[in-house]
């Protein structure tokens, strides 16, 4: 009995050590990922990039890569934004927590309050980079008292697609460049109508920063506070006449039988373009991120316009979308610095040129339209340069800067649940007004526990 | 005199060899079993407590307890309107997922019972959902009916449905969560239910047969009363399984449309890791438990489970 | 008479097993389709080829996803094999102190279920610095106080006689286990350990909040990722990649299955 005593400790006592070696080693791993023995540093990249895009971002990364022999980026694709700000909260302080991390524009003030992260304007004072070379509207949507945070990368705004040669097989007439309700509604029914219902007059996904976007083209706020600018956001204001008449034109084009449901979330995105390429539905509102994906798949002739605005006002701007970059606290010097050297690379005129001929994210800084291929693409397809011209022709006010509160995530879900509802029928001021509410108590409740590390100076 | 003398003399020996039995028994005992301990300890026992500490506090963005409030986070949870319908929609599912996975079992394990020559390929082919992950399973349902390619979306729309894409539909989307569910749970459930039709006498239905008694009417009287303890079994377990699912809400529908879909687990995930409200989580968690831990409860109190009886 | 009523039987058997493995057969036959063809509706067309199948393999990480389930689920198996015969072991034949107690203990985790205990277990191993790695997938998944049912009532079946005989020829405990438990227990303990490998093959959500790089990501997640990654959805490798998935697991299923017939309603729940 003794003996089998002894050899039970043993083993117990081997295990343990088996256990805490590996422990151990593992452990190693990934605290020294610095140096991956080639001498040079590694830095972990996460970012939303899939699809055709993600070629791209890799084909830039390895250009870095290549160009250079003290660092090494390892981009890891983490999902949609909303699981990747949701990862990089979960792994603060972690072993995996990333150097570099692409989180979007809605997130920002979780960023903020997260804590974790390097203000970019530290590098950009430490070197004197010139800021101005990037669009004012972009860097003013990053800024927050007065500093920049992140890099802006890929910046988008929401515009209209539509398929020109369709609307011209069935004797549409063009849309106008910022066209109107009335003009996207007469579009749709015209083209269901003449085409027997083979195709689909418009859709316009279940996704919440879609109505954020038709409400700050009329120069509406979707919290107070100037949408969280000037200081801490306490409410939404998601029930305005403004969101009302956006919900109330949907409802209605629903109503004329010319539009398509297709639901939300990614499979809804896919099932979109899909059907736009099938050539099944005429018109529908995206990020103009969607260019790339269009310019390699579409056999057709495709048009694009302006976010639409209500007949009688004047197109007020949107707020830019997509993701900017971030540098994660607490990180060795080297590989804060590396991660500041590759987001210099991709600000070059080059890198953005190339970023937005492979993807449709429009290049924020303002000399990549004079480098060759980009000047000539834009020359060949107008449609290029839509994006752009919306930005340059908005306002720059708290609309168009966007919303910024850290619900963003439930307000988004709760307007997408209203959007469902008046898809299927529901009263439009109703289901706003839920929509409100339910948002209110999110921010109230974060607020009221997160308060002192949200209420930062804006 | 002398015999008790001598009896007293003889149990407090033996009394004190047992002892001295046990007492060497206790260190052995307690070596075999403390890495298994070590692990339930560290994993299932701390987490539990820790949950429970958890649902005490409001949790800021970085998911630090700030607040204590004591049972606030369960009082808001009980007048939430979204946590009451997820707690409906769960219930729903569970019943009709459990319900719908013993009739099919059955009728399946009645079928493969026949006396028929090479009847064991159909058995084998009959438990081929068993195993499939819930990832994979999703996809292929995801397949089916998508409103694109999906063969059961032109079926949809052959038959006359307007709205051929069901997982838009509130109720659609249940009823593919139900039969993706449904689909892979009856491998394992038609395992079992064979088994226990197996083990019904054949005399039985002998008998039935000189009576002249159809199948239909062998199979309600004779084989369902008689295997009664395996389906009160089998749907236990289904329910309990029913109230852990995740894969496949993550995978197909993502708790939608309009959170029709957004069943307990599910919104216990969302809750902690989208919303960083890890009170609310550890609430709901709660409730998860308590529930499950009574369907446990059932489960080994009123089967026939021999394993659990020391 | 007796052939048409056989006949229609068999009619009806292959009828409900086809409707039954319907979605598996359509997987593969999509899955052999290129996706132009599925994607125009085009499903009886004859360009059958194992194209999709090499794209998966070749552009996606697939095999590394499988080679991570495979190492994780092969881990837990010897892990719970390990401990499980162990305690199991001390409850069939060590009469100790609160024995009745832990035996409770063990009872009582098996009605607390996990998903309610991912916040607490993520932080933990957050802690550990396991998040990202093989430790944090199969570490907390050692033990199963299932797996302790199932293998003490194997172990109490063990005939007392035998028992007298370890105890005869002088047999230490380990030497007892090793030499007469085991071998006795054998049917027991593979069943055992393919239910345990086909359970964390198919898991899912603890892997999905705690991997965050395709080197540890395993398979299940994996098809997540791939389907996220991919926003045309090319649906021939889609399929292929989930018929990759399954393939291992109905092929255990096949060499298992007659272990899982004899001991699954013997050995008790499902856990």
């Amino acid at each position: 009995m003794k003996t089998t005593y002894k050899k039970m400790i043993a083993i117990v006592a081997a295990l343990i050590v088996i256990l805490g070696l590996g422990f151990f080693f593992t452990h190693q791993q990934h605290t020294e990922a610095a140096d991956n023995g080639t001498g040079r540093t590694t830095i972990t990249f996460w970012h939303s990039m899939n699809g055709p895009n993600e070629q791209v971002l890799e084909n830039l990364v390895n250009q870095f890569n290549k160009s250079q022999t003290k660092y090494t980026i390892k981009p890891i694709y983490v999902g949609s934004y909303e699981l990747s700000i949701m990862k990089y909260a979960n792994t603060v302080g972690s072993n995996v927590s990333p150097d570099l991390v692409q989180s979007d524009q809605a997130n920002q003030s979780m960023m903020i309050g997260l804590n974790a992260t390097v203000p970019v304007q530290k590098f950009v004072d430490r070197d004197h980079y010139d800021l101005s070379q990037l669009y004012p509207g972009v860097t003013a949507a990053y800024k927050i008292n007065g500093k920049l945070a992140s890099m802006p990368f890929n910046s988008s705004s929401s515009v209209m697609y539509y398929n020109e040669s369709l609307f011209k097989k069935y004797g549409v007439a063009d849309l106008p460049l910022s066209p109107t309700y009335s003009d996207v509604t007469k579009a749709a029914v015209a083209l269901t109508k003449k085409s027997k219902g083979a195709v689909k007059g418009m859709t316009m996904q279940i996704y919440g920063w879609l109505p954020e976007e038709m409400v700050a083209n009329q120069n509406s706020l979707v919290v107070n506070h100037d949408n969280g600018r000037k200081a801490m956001a306490t409410a939404a204001t998601l029930n305005s006449p403004e969101m009302q008449k956006s919900m109330t034109w949907l409802q209605n084009v629903i109503k004329q039988n010319a539009f398509e449901n297709f639901g939300t979330g990614s499979a809804a995105a896919n099932n979109q373009s899909a059907a736009f390429l099938a050539q099944k539905v005429g018109i529908f509102m995206q990020s103009s991120a969607m260019l790339g994906q269009l310019q390699k798949n579409a056999k057709f002739k495709y048009g694009v316009t302006f976010t639409p605005h209500p007949d009688g006002t004047k197109a007020n701007g949107v707020a830019i979308g997509g993701a900017s970059l971030w540098i994660t606290k607490n990180k060795p010097a080297a590989v804060q610095e590396g991660a500041w050297q590759f987001m210099k690379f991709l600000m070059t005129p080059q890198s953005q040129a190339t970023w937005q001929l492979g993807t449709g994210y429009f290049a924020v800084n303002q000399k990549a339209n004079q480098i060759q291929t980009l000047a000539a693409a834009i020359k060949k397809n107008p449609a290029l340069a839509v994006p752009i011209k919306q930005l340059n022709q908005g306002n720059i006010n708290a609309a168009t800067a966007g919303a910024f509160f850290s619900n963003i995530q439930e307000e988004r879900q709760n307007v997408e649940l209203a959007m469902q509802q008046i898809y299927s029928g529901a009263d439009v001021k109703k289901a706003l007004n839920e929509a409100e509410t339910d948002t209110n108590t999110a921010i109230q409740k974060t607020n009221e526990v997160s308060g002192n590390l949200l209420n930062y100076k804006r | 005199m002398e015999l008790n003398k001598e009896l007293n003399k003889t149990a407090t020996e033996s009394k004190s060899k047992l002892a001295a039995t046990i007492k060497e028994n206790n260190k052995p005992a307690f070596w075999f079993l403390m890495p298994s301990l070590l692990i339930l300890t560290l994993f299932t026992f701390y987490p539990m407590i820790m949950t429970v500490y958890n649902s005490f506090f409001a949790t800021n963005i970085r998911g630090e307890a700030a607040k204590f409030v004591g049972l606030g986070n369960y009082f808001s949870i009980f007048q939430d309107p979204l946590f009451l319908k997820s707690l409906a929609g769960t219930l729903v599912y569970v019943v009709a997922f459990a319900a719908i996975t013993i009739v099919a079992g059955v009728v399946l394990a009645r079928l493969a019972t026949m006396k028929l020559r090479r009847i064991s390929w159909f058995q084998t082919a009959f438990a081929g959902t068993m195993g499939t992950s819930a990832a994979a399973a999703s996809i292929l349902w995801l397949f089916l009916f998508n409103p694109s390619v999906g063969l059961a979306s032109f079926a949809l729309k052959a038959m006359g449905m307007t709205n051929a894409n069901l997982l838009v539909d509130p109720t659609g989307a249940m009823i593919v969560i139900v039969l993706a569910s449904v689909w892979m749970a009856l491998g394992f459930a038609f395992l079992i239910l064979l088994s226990a039709f197996q083990s019904v006498p054949p005399e039985y239905y002998e008998v039935a047969d000189i009576a002249g008694w159809s199948q239909y009417k062998q199979t309600l009287k004779i084989t369902v009363p008689m295997i009664s303890p395996t389906l009160f079994f089998l749907f236990v377990v289904e329910i309990i399984d029913g109230f852990k699912m995740f894969a496949q809400i993550d995978l197909i529908t993502g708790g939608g449309p309009n959170n029709a879909t957004n069943f307990l687990a599910y919104k216990i995930y969302q809750d902690a890791f989208t919303f960083h409200n890890f009170g609310t989580a550890s609430a709901e968690s709660i409730v998860l438990t308590v529930i499950i831990a009574l369907a446990t409860w059932i489960q080994f109190h009123y089967t026939e489970r021999k394993v659990y009886y020391a | 008479m007796t052939h048409i009523k056989n006949g229609s039987r068999y009619l009806l058997l292959t009828v409900v097993a086809v409707a039954l493995l319907f979605p598996i057969l359509l997987g593969i036959w999509a899955s052999l389709l290129p996706t132009k063809d599925i994607a125009a509706g085009n499903f009886l067309s004859t360009n059958i080829s194992l194209n999709n199948y090499w794209q998966a393999f070749v552009t996606t990480p697939i095999i590394r996803y499988m080679i991570n389930s495979f190492v994780t689920a092969g881990l837990i198996t010897i892990g719970q094999l390990v401990l499980c015969t162990l305690a199991a072991y001390a409850f069939a034949f060590i009469n100790f102190r609160y024995k009745k107690q832990l035996f409770f203990a063990f009872l009582v985790t098996m009605m607390l279920p996990f998903e309610a205990q991912i916040i607490p277990n993520f932080q933990t191993v957050k802690a550990f610095g396991w998040l990202d790695n093989y430790a944090g997938l199969t570490i907390p998944f050692f033990t199963s106080a299932f797996g302790v049912f199932m293998l003490r009532q194997a172990f109490l079946q063990i005939p007392a006689d035998l028992v007298d005989f370890g105890n005869y020829l002088g047999l230490g405990r380990l030497q007892f286990l090793w030499k007469i438990a085991v071998p006795y227990s054998r049917s027991m303990l593979i069943t055992f350990a393919l239910y345990t490998f086909l359970t964390h093959w198919n898991q899912y959500l603890w892997p999905l909040i705690t991997t965050f790089s395709d080197d540890f990501r395993p398979v299940q997640v994996g098809l997540k990722q791939l389907q996220s990654e991919d926003t045309f959805a090319n649906w021939g490798m889609v399929m292929a990649t989930a018929i990759i998935v399954l393939l291992p697991t109905l092929a255990l299923l096949l060499i298992g299955q007659k272990f899982f017939k004899r001991n699954l309603n013997a050995g008790g729940t499902k856990g």
